[in-house]
């Protein structure tokens, strides 16, 4: 068919593919093919072919997809109730069905969402940040995700309470218990914005006491986690915030900074505290709500509040709560905690610094605490006061700043984490990644060097510490595959610099004790393989003093255990006796077996049961005690047999595997059993080769298919088998030469190969 | 990130700043693989793990791209589609040699992809018959290239092709009309070809 034929039919075909029922279609392909019976044949012929049953992805959504029945599945949870929907979406109760937990969570399924592509992407980063959030008054995040017709779902430990609103109706707590209760929840507040998460949803539905009058807030950075799927960054959508609690800012659209969470604040407050709502924006337009909430003066608090507080202190709580509802950011309290400090002010009968403007008031509230003071205390506090206003006047300027700073420093923040911990561990482990990962963590590190001039709180500087480490492996250290260990050891450096100070400040933070333990023994590592003999000493001996402590500390703590293991491992490298090494091994294999039976089937853990018995291997075949060696060497092809089986594309577990047919290799060959050690020997150089075939630039690799050839090289020679040990050998040597290998492990390679050709 | 952020970075890279492809990919990697992963959704268990190495290819095939031509992100993922149906004939066509005794090229995404055999068959005809397609209907063998081969939703193709929903989804229809009634003909044309079999 040509294209000015098919321009035709398949104009025609459109049109009659929009027309469902079989008479109309009829009638419109006879007059549009009048006259034409091939045309008319052409068409009817490609209709016939239109494939039936269509695929659901081309059908519109059912009309209520994020509705789901008990029974119904996401992910690895069950639903089994409806606790309750709103506009948004639907809340069920659910439970894992896959039996790892018992408890019960929430899910909240959000309906009128459809993610796709860099929607869902952002969903995810937010979704790291916030499941970060660890409160007792805050609902963790235990879980999010994308069902699979793309509505964001989100699994939340499930809270049984009543909104704030309604316990203090029920309950009847005197003020000074209202508002410690409230107190809580500011400081949860404060918590969330130190973590640089903004809630953006405050209301008293969002607030919930439970059965021991504990607060629980809900959804803590959810509407940002939703909003992060809409392109225009900012919703002006009502169903996904309340206006009634929202601040002016948010109702105009703009840029949210903490501050439109104390406005919030001050409105729950308002409620607690007069049983009422400052004003009722539900049923007004967008522009009349921005206008009220702009320009007119909510009514005074007094008229609602209750009985009990004395006309005096009316005010005071009157004067936080408008601070708290200032219609500019400027105006409120510069942090949750803020306004948890004037409540405490207020509770203890210290003057409120929502009135710091006015020295009058300071004064009388001065006396009415002390009212026996004399008159020259009176004139000192005065001075002082006028001092602290001052301060207090700076103080605000840094604030907004601080505000400025803390936007931007969330977003490097957030981008840096997801290149390094999401991206990586997707590639960490395939072939052919290494230079990818490379540029990725390259980049993370300029903007880690930025904010680590700008950490302070101990979290986020744990998080930098980490940060570093992992960068350190990934630029030589995990298999060394880069072959950049200065830089390696230079991040290491880094991250050990910031545990340290970590620990100055809280001795014994076990999860710091661990990190410095591990970055220490990383750095032990690198210096040993690359020849830094006297560094290497200086970081195992660090290593080994915290690990003791450690271990001594938290001896059933298996992060303890997998630390003195690794010291024992590390120790063996040190002596010289085959007798020592043996024992040191042993000692540390005993701990890994120990840690493999705790948690079965994990794969770190079958890694280093393996890593172990290998050494343990060859350790006792020098000793010449060949049973025990095979005994070990054939666990350690076992265990990496099984680690291949389960996931056969990584490179590491396959580089692994060939290793272990090494051990059990030599230890036939050297027991006389040649052929089988020759069959072994070939087998692993055949997943080297392989191996390096993916990732010609991978030293780590190159280095191994070189030792592996010489291997199998000396084990034929052994065998007799001269004229098929020499082409191996030269293929080593041309690729020691062409590489110019300089490692100390590829200098004694390429050491033996010459004797060994020369010896023939 | 928004796109016209990823259009600045694709015309950077386009202008032969190398540099702009380490930019462009953890911005597109999800994107892509979330395609691969749809695409490959009914092909075996281990479908995560050959997204990423589709992936993966794809990003490889697009670092070896000599001065490539294209203006905004709606081009890149154009070409990325390209390269994702390439790569999938490729290996295809790979499959197919080995059953003659060739060798294997690519052993990571031969092995991740190895669970889908009996689509290669599929692959292949709809291939051949996009070919076909594409020189008398270009356009209309996009939009295919874009849903079939890299697993766009329409909507997502209509985005990526500057035309509505509707059109899309009409093009769309239009176009497996086509590709349809020729993908029978060849099978009926080989089944005539092969008496014996």
């Amino acid at each position: 068919m040509d294209p000015q034929t098919w321009n035709l039919v398949s104009e025609i075909l459109a049109e009659a593919l929009e027309v469902e029922i079989p008479d109309e279609r009829e009638s419109l392909l006879s007059s549009r093919c009048a006259g034409n019976p091939a045309l008319r044949a052409e068409v009817d012929a490609l209709l016939a072919s239109y494939p039936r049953g269509e695929s659901l992805e081309d059908t519109a959504l059912a009309a209520s997809p994020w509705l789901l029945s008990a029974g119904a599945m996401l992910g690895p949870y069950r639903i089994t109730s409806q606790i309750g929907s709103g506009g948004m979406g639907v809340v069920y109760r659910a439970e894992r069905a896959d039996g790892q937990f018992e408890r019960s969570v929430a899910i909240k399924v959000i309906g009128e969402i459809l993610m796709s592509g860099d929607a869902v992407r952002r969903f995810r980063a937010e979704r790291t940040i916030l499941a970060s959030l660890r409160h007792p008054n805050i609902t963790e995040l235990l879980d999010a995700g994308v069902t699979s017709t793309g509505m964001p779902y989100l699994v939340m430990e499930l809270v049984e309470g009543a909104p704030i609103t309604e316990y203090r109706e029920t309950h009847h707590p005197n003020l000074r218990q209202l508002l410690a209760l409230f107190r809580e929840v500011c400081l949860a507040v404060q918590y969330a914005h130190q973590h640089l998460v903004i809630h953006r949803d405050l209301k008293p539905s969002n607030i919930l006491v439970n059965s021991e009058g504990v607060p629980k807030l809900l959804d803590f950075g959810v509407a940002r986690l939703l909003d992060s799927s809409s392109d225009a960054g900012v919703t002006k959508d009502f169903r996904r915030f309340t206006p009634n609690f929202a601040s002016p800012e948010q109702l105009r659209g703009e840029t949210l900074s903490t501050s439109s969470d104390i406005y919030s604040l001050g409105v729950v407050l308002y409620c607690l505290l007069s049983g009422g709502r400052p004003y009722d924006l539900t049923e007004y337009s967008f522009a009349d709500a921005i206008r009220y909430v702009s320009e007119e003066e909510s009514p005074p608090l007094r008229c609602k509040a209750r009985p009990e507080v004395a006309a005096e202190l009316e005010d005071d709580l009157e004067l936080i709560v408008r601070k708290a509802m200032a219609r500019t950011p400027s105006g409120r309290y510069a942090s949750a905690r803020e306004l948890a400090a004037d409540l405490d002010n207020f509770l203890n009968g210290r003057p409120v610094t929502a009135h710091a403007e006015s020295k009058g008031y300071l004064v009388r509230k001065f006396v009415t605490r002390n009212a026996h003071a004399s008159a020259a205390v009176l004139c000192a506090a005065v001075l002082l006061v006028a001092g602290i206003a001052a301060v207090l006047h700076q103080n605000h300027i840094a604030n907004i700043e601080r505000q400025k700073a803390e936007q931007r420093f969330e977003q490097v923040r957030r981008l840096a984490n997801s290149i390094l911990f999401e991206f990586q561990q997707d590639l960490a482990n395939l072939a052919g990644a290494t230079e990818i990962r490379r540029k990725m963590i390259a980049r993370a590190t300029t903007h880690l060097e930025a904010l680590s001039r700008q950490a302070s709180d101990i979290t986020f500087r744990r998080e930098l510490a980490a940060a570093y480490s992992r960068l350190g492996d990934v630029q030589g250290g995990e298999n060394w595959s880069l072959g950049d260990r200065k830089g390696a050891m230079a991040s290491l450096e880094k991250s050990r610099g910031i545990l340290n100070g970590i620990l100055a400040e809280q001795p014994w933070d076990k999860a710091a004790a661990l990190s410095l333990a591990a970055v220490t023994g990383r750095m032990a590592t690198i210096a040993h393989f690359g020849g830094w003999t006297e560094e290497a000493t200086r970081w195992n001996a660090e290593r080994e003093r915290v690990v003791l402590e450690l271990y001594k500390r938290f001896p059933d703590d298996e992060g303890s255990m997998e630390s003195m293991a690794n010291v024992w491992f590390m120790r063996a490298n040190g002596r010289q006796k085959l007798e020592d090494q043996a024992a040191c091994l042993q000692n540390a294999l005993d701990l890994f077996e120990r840690l493999l039976r705790s948690r079965p089937g994990v794969r770190a853990r079958m890694h280093d049961v393996a890593v172990t018995s290998k050494a343990l291997a060859a350790a006792v075949l020098g000793l010449r005690d060949y049973s025990r060696a095979r005994a070990h060497a054939e666990r350690a092809v076992d265990l990496d047999r099984m680690v291949i089986e389960r996931d056969p594309l990584d490179a590491r577990a396959r580089l692994d595997y060939a290793y272990s047919l090494s051990t059990l290799a030599s230890i036939e060959s050297d027991t006389g059993n040649l052929p089988r050690g020759r069959d072994l020997f070939r087998q692993s150089v055949e997943i080297r080769r392989a191996l390096w075939t993916t990732e010609p630039r991978n030293a780590r690799i190159r280095i191994a298919y070189v030792s592996g050839l010489f291997q199998l090289a000396d084990c034929l020679k052994r065998a007799n088998l001269k004229a098929e040990a020499r082409p191996l050998l030269m293929e080593a040597l041309a690729i020691l030469q062409e590489h110019k290998m300089r490692e100390p492990q590829a200098r004694r390679l390429h050491q033996e190969i010459r004797e060994m050709l020369a010896a023939r | 990130m928004t796109d016209k952020d990823i259009t600045a970075i694709v015309q950077r890279w386009a202008a032969g700043d190398a540099s702009a492809l380490d930019q462009l990919m953890p911005l597109v990697y999800n994107d892509l693989r979330r395609l691969a992963h749809s695409r490959l959704r009914n092909e075996g268990s281990n479908c995560t793990l050959q997204a990423t190495a589709l992936v993966h290819e794809v990003f490889l095939r697009l670092a070896g791209q000599r001065e490539p031509d294209m203006q905004n992100r709606g081009q890149f993922f154009h070409l990325a589609a390209a390269l994702m149906r390439r790569i999938l004939i490729d290996h295809a066509k790979r499959r197919k040699a080995l059953k003659r005794g060739g060798g294997m090229e690519n052993l990571e995404l031969d092995e991740a992809l190895a669970s889908t055999p009996e689509k290669l068959e599929e692959w292949l005809a709809v291939d051949e018959a996009l070919e076909r397609f594409a020189a008398i209907d270009p356009f209309r063998a996009r939009v295919v290239e874009l849903r079939y081969f890299a697993g766009f939703s329409v909507d997502e193709v209509a985005e990526l092709m500057g035309i509505s929903a509707t059109t899309a989804r009409r093009d769309w229809a239009v176009a497996r009309c086509w590709l349809q009634r020729r993908l029978e003909d060849s099978r009926r044309g080989s089944a005539n070809l092969e008496p014996g079999q």
